[in-house]
């Protein structure tokens, strides 16, 4: 039996003496080193920030992640949260309850819980006003957890004061389903989530003392009773919890708490910004050297031999697709940018070379980066222009000015062949071939044979370049390690889409998972192209087809997208699955908007019939900044085409983040991880991977994005 | 956290490093933890001020580190324990015949070349030796043999630094030998120079370094937007192609170096009033040269 009031005693004189003493009022750290006022937002117990069990009204700072583990008994929390705008914060959390088996002689072992939520500051802190917000916690599924608050944080000196009023487990009231005996209602937290604000509330309270910056104390009045709490096997608990919070270095919180009076709860966290430049710092970048006896051949060379050498300089440097043309007055230039994050800085890299070398009486450089076998944007300058924003002596707006980023191009090249048509480009040859190699490691969660359920394996990858916009791609995975035999999963269809998974999963060896050929193409009215046809994934073959074509400088976009697949013989490479019921479609309406361009916030739809053959659309939202992309999905079908129960009524939800190569770099590479977590695997909303896609995943590449991260041009 | 795991290393550094902490420092007044307090800091101070004389401030040189490291430790009181240095083979030696020979290479200076003088030549971690040659047209050209004991050199451009430009680069291979080459020019005291010099790696840890240095003709008028005039630029492609052909001979007959190069001196050697009011050192014209 625990004793509570024993520890309590112990550890209230220690505080209350740090109490008292208090370098930090005097602005001190636990160096004895003084600075500015460094209050921040701290971890709670759980995945959001706030106090221990109760949360405040603070936020992550913008593009800031923390990921957090915690114990206090009988609860395990794991979560990842994120802040945007300095006023959202969004987490994702899975709560652990010990003592409470999910499936009785399973593997499963103790009960988890997935929850997800946000808050919103309404108002932040100014002069005597607190900070105000809003928050709802566990917004969808069982909602074992649900709650949703109000509260208000104000710093007084060298402590944060925290009131809220909450309802649902903050409310002393359990409002989720039941999820042992029973199989939970999905809906029990949706149904709270929106239910009337006239129900039981009470009011927490607490505050977080700064002892010094790296240490601080944390003390609450919980609102949650114990009947509220689901799992936890008492009743007579104190409505109190105080501890205490410690940040070695600033990226790292350890916390200990003691919880209700009984319980002693310990836990860590690691948050870190959202940069491209992450783990290392990046190496500096050899500048490009500017040679005299190029500047000679320059200088001396006609336009033909001038667009040789920049075209030879410009692939030398390492970019790809590179064409140029030259006239008496300008250049025009093309490249695909294998070699940076950011467009600007591909802009800033090959204007430098021009620059450079191209002789006094070139005026005007038109630099136009390729993607998707076509100029995506193209940049008009003029080189005084782009060399005094280089040189910081004018900055982004005037430079801006009198340049000008247009999206395709088109009115650039006719400016630039309005006094006739230029000589053929120099185009020197790129390597056509490619191969990659990596490790990866797919997990599938929340099987009822076992939590975590792992595949490790190494992926095989080698495209050929035949012709332009022409890939073969080759893709085979050498499985390493596999528990995904063990699972206990079965189609739920008699014709899956996903939920045979398994069967092509499971498997030891090596699986060929693509062998396709992709042609990317310009059709009239500046659309774009694509068709595609071979193995396109480890459980279907066929033939799809893209199109699509941006608008309004890039602000929207439109395009239409098809595949016709058959399912591949697990037990055999290159066999396909004969009969009818093995035959899947897709067709769909793609639509693109960026909805808040200066933040990187842009929108995708997809609107059609998806593998099943369920009719609906997949939304996706998402940031890209800083190079990160995190975004959510959300695929909302007709499920009438299903026989099961668990496909009829559910929707495709899940999130994912792109993390840049960079991150994990010590110099600057284009490129991204991608990771996906999606709710759960259903044969509703489902897709087909090709082997390339003119559908974007981020506003990266467009104008409005590269005007917007201008100054990238003069990063070192 | 990454300045937390870097206090930690440099905390640990000077304790691990024995030699450097109990048989080289001596201070009176002062103990193995105040030892390793200073070594730690001025490790730290070195290692920041190294990289500041970095090309791109990206690495802290060894040589520039140890110096720094050296003169912090002395202001604060410690003064090097005597130490009788072991006798070291040289990286190379200058044979009578005025052959230079290390590495497993010997290499000879073309015609007209002559009084080398052993210029003084340290490498941290190594053995360096390295001749100064006085040429025809008040030339010169050093060469120096490198010996790493431990470690390897990578394979980079010849750094190059103001009042010097670049003319161009190269690389290439002679006698399987990886060679970088890079051609300079610029003005010293009012002398326009053209500048020749060469890294060539011989196995992981060795390299020989050559720099060549020679006046260029008369004033020459460049065109709009270039630095070279045109009499000039065609000296430097002649400059180029002797020294460059004067090295992958050298090479390819390496140890059995008995042929002369090519008829002609250095281009335009002949006629260059200027004489040279400075000397350059081994390795590095750019970096030694506004001494």
């Amino acid at each position: 039996m625990p004793r509570p009031f024993r520890f309590a005693s112990t550890l209230l004189p220690v505080l209350l003496a740090a109490l008292f003493w208090c370098p930090a009022a005097h602005g001190m750290d636990l160096f004895g080193k003084t600075g500015e006022d460094s209050f921040r937002p701290r971890p709670s117990l759980h995945a959001y920030t706030g106090l221990w069990d109760m949360p405040n009204a603070r936020v992550l700072p913008d593009w800031e992640m923390r990921f957090s583990a915690s114990s206090s008994s009988p609860y395990r929390y794991f979560g990842a949260e994120l802040g945007l705008f300095d006023r959202l914060e969004i987490y994702g959390e899975m709560t652990e309850v010990a003592g409470i088996e999910a499936f009785p002689g399973e593997a499963f072992g103790d009960y988890k819980d997935r929850l997800a939520g946000a808050r919103l500051v309404l108002a932040e802190e100014d002069g005597p006003w607190p900070q105000v917000a809003v928050g709802l916690h566990d917004v969808s599924g069982t909602g074992l957890f649900a709650n949703r608050y109000a509260v208000l944080s104000k710093q007084v000196g060298p402590a944060d004061l925290t009131f809220g009023l909450g309802q649902g487990i903050l409310g002393g009231e359990a409002v989720g389903g039941s999820c042992v005996e029973e199989a939970p209602g999905p809906g029990s937290a949706g149904n709270f989530q929106t239910s009337t604000p006239f129900r039981d509330t009470r009011a927490f309270f607490g505050l977080e003392y700064e002892i010094f910056p790296e240490l601080v104390f944390a003390a609450e009045y919980s609102s949650i009773t114990a009947d509220a709490l689901f799992g936890y096997p008492a009743s007579d608990i104190l409505p109190v919890n105080f501890g205490l919070k410690f940040s070695p270095v600033p990226a790292v919180s350890l916390h200990a708490a003691l919880m209700r009076g009984r319980d002693t709860a310990l836990g860590a966290s690691f948050s870190l910004p959202l940069e491209a430049e992450g783990l290392f710092a990046w190496k500096k970048e050899r500048e490009f050297e500017v040679w005299e006896k190029d500047r000679w051949e320059a200088h001396t060379a006609d336009d033909s031999g001038l667009a040789k050498l920049l075209a030879r300089k410009l692939r030398e440097d390492g970019f790809t697709r590179v064409r140029c043309i030259c006239t008496d007055s300008a250049v025009w230039a093309e490249a695909s940018n294998p070699r940076y994050l950011s467009d600007a800085r591909a802009f800033a890299r090959i204007g430098r070379i021009l620059d450079g070398l191209a002789p006094a009486h070139i005026g005007t450089l038109y630099i136009n980066l390729v993607e998707d076998e076509r100029i995506r944007q193209s940049l008009r300058t003029g080189r005084g222009n782009l060399r005094a924003f280089l040189d910081s002596r004018i900055d982004r707006e005037s430079f801006l000015s009198f340049a000008e980023i247009e999206l395709y191009g088109a009115a650039h090249w006719e400016d630039f062949s309005a006094g006739g048509i230029p000589g053929p480009p120099a185009a020197p040859p790129d390597k056509r071939f490619f191969w990659n190699m990596e490790p990866k490691l797919r997990t599938f969660l929340g099987n009822r044979s076992g939590y975590v359920k792992n595949k490790a394996l190494v992926s095989f990858s080698a495209g050929y370049e035949p012709t332009p916009g022409g890939l073969f791609l080759g893709e085979a995975e050498a499985v390493l390690y596999n528990d995904y035999g063990s699972l206990d999963f079965d189609p739920l269809e008699p014709s899956p889409t996903r939920t045979d998974a398994v069967l092509y999963e499971s498997g030891e060896g090596i699986r060929l998972t693509q062998l396709a050929y992709d042609q990317i193409f310009l059709l009239p009215a500046g659309v774009s192209g694509r068709l595609s046809g071979g193995y396109f994934e480890s459980a279907y073959a066929g033939v799809g087809a893209e199109t699509f074509r941006f608008f309004a400088d890039g602000l929207l976009g439109t395009g239409l997208e098809a595949q016709a697949v058959r399912k591949r013989d697990p037990d055999s490479q290159l066999r396909l699955m004969p009969g009818e019921s093995n035959l899947f479609y897709t067709c769909f309406l793609n639509l693109y908007a960026q909805l808040w361009p200066e933040q990187g916030v842009d929108l995708g739809l997809k609107i059609g019939r998806f593998l099943a053959g369920d009719r609906g659309v997949r939304l996706d939202l998402r940031r890209t900044f800083n190079s990160f992309t995190i975004g959510v999905w959300y695929t909302l079908t007709d499920t009438d085409v299903f026989e099961s129960a668990e496909n009829r009524g559910y929707s495709d939800k899940g999130v994912y983040i792109r993390v840049p190569f960079s991150f994990f770099s010590d110099r600057e590479k284009r490129g991204h991880f991608n990771y996906a977590l999606s709710g759960f695997t259903r044969d509703q909303g489902q897709t087909v991977r090709q082997p390339r896609s003119l559908f974007p995943v981020s506003p990266a590449g467009l104008p409005p994005h590269t005007r917007s991260r201008a100054d990238d041009m003069r990063m070192p | 956290m990454k300045n937390t795991l870097v206090l930690a290393f440099l905390l640990l550094l000077p304790v691990s490093c024995s030699p450097l902490t109990d048989g080289c420092w001596t201070n009176p007044g002062a103990g193995r933890a105040q030892l390793a307090v200073d070594s730690a800091d001025c490790l730290a101070a070195a290692t920041a001020a190294a990289r500041l004389t970095t090309v791109f401030g990206q690495a802290a040189p060894v040589s520039a580190r140890n110096t720094a490291y050296l003169l912090c430790m002395q202001d604060r009181g410690w003064a090097a324990a005597e130490a009788t240095p072991a006798p070291r083979e040289p990286a190379a030696v200058l044979h009578p015949d005025g052959r230079l020979c290390g590495l497993g290479l010997c290499l000879e200076a073309p015609a007209g070349f002559m009084s080398p003088k052993p210029l003084s030549a340290a490498l941290p971690g190594g053995r360096a030796s390295a001749w100064l040659f006085r040429g025809p047209g008040n030339a010169w050209l050093t060469i120096s043999f490198q010996k790493l004991e431990e470690g390897e050199f990578r394979r980079m451009p010849h750094p190059l630094s103001r009042p010097f430009r670049i003319y161009a680069r190269n690389a290439f291979t002679a006698a399987g030998l990886p060679v970088d080459t890079l051609l300079f020019f610029g003005r010293k005291n009012g002398t326009p120079l053209a500048g020749f010099s060469a890294y060539v790696l011989v196995g992981d840890a060795g390299r020989v370094g050559v720099t060549a240095v020679e006046p260029l003709p008369s004033e020459d008028s460049p065109p709009p937007g270039l630095a070279l005039g045109k009499s000039h630029k065609h000296a430097l492609d002649a400059f180029s192609g002797y020294w460059r052909r004067w090295l992958s001979r050298s090479l390819s007959g390496a140890c059995s170096l008995s042929r002369r190069p090519e008829s002609g001196a250095p281009a335009a050697a002949a006629n260059t009033p200027s004489p040279l009011h400075f000397s350059f050192p081994p390795f590095s014209v750019a970096k030694s040269s506004p001494k």
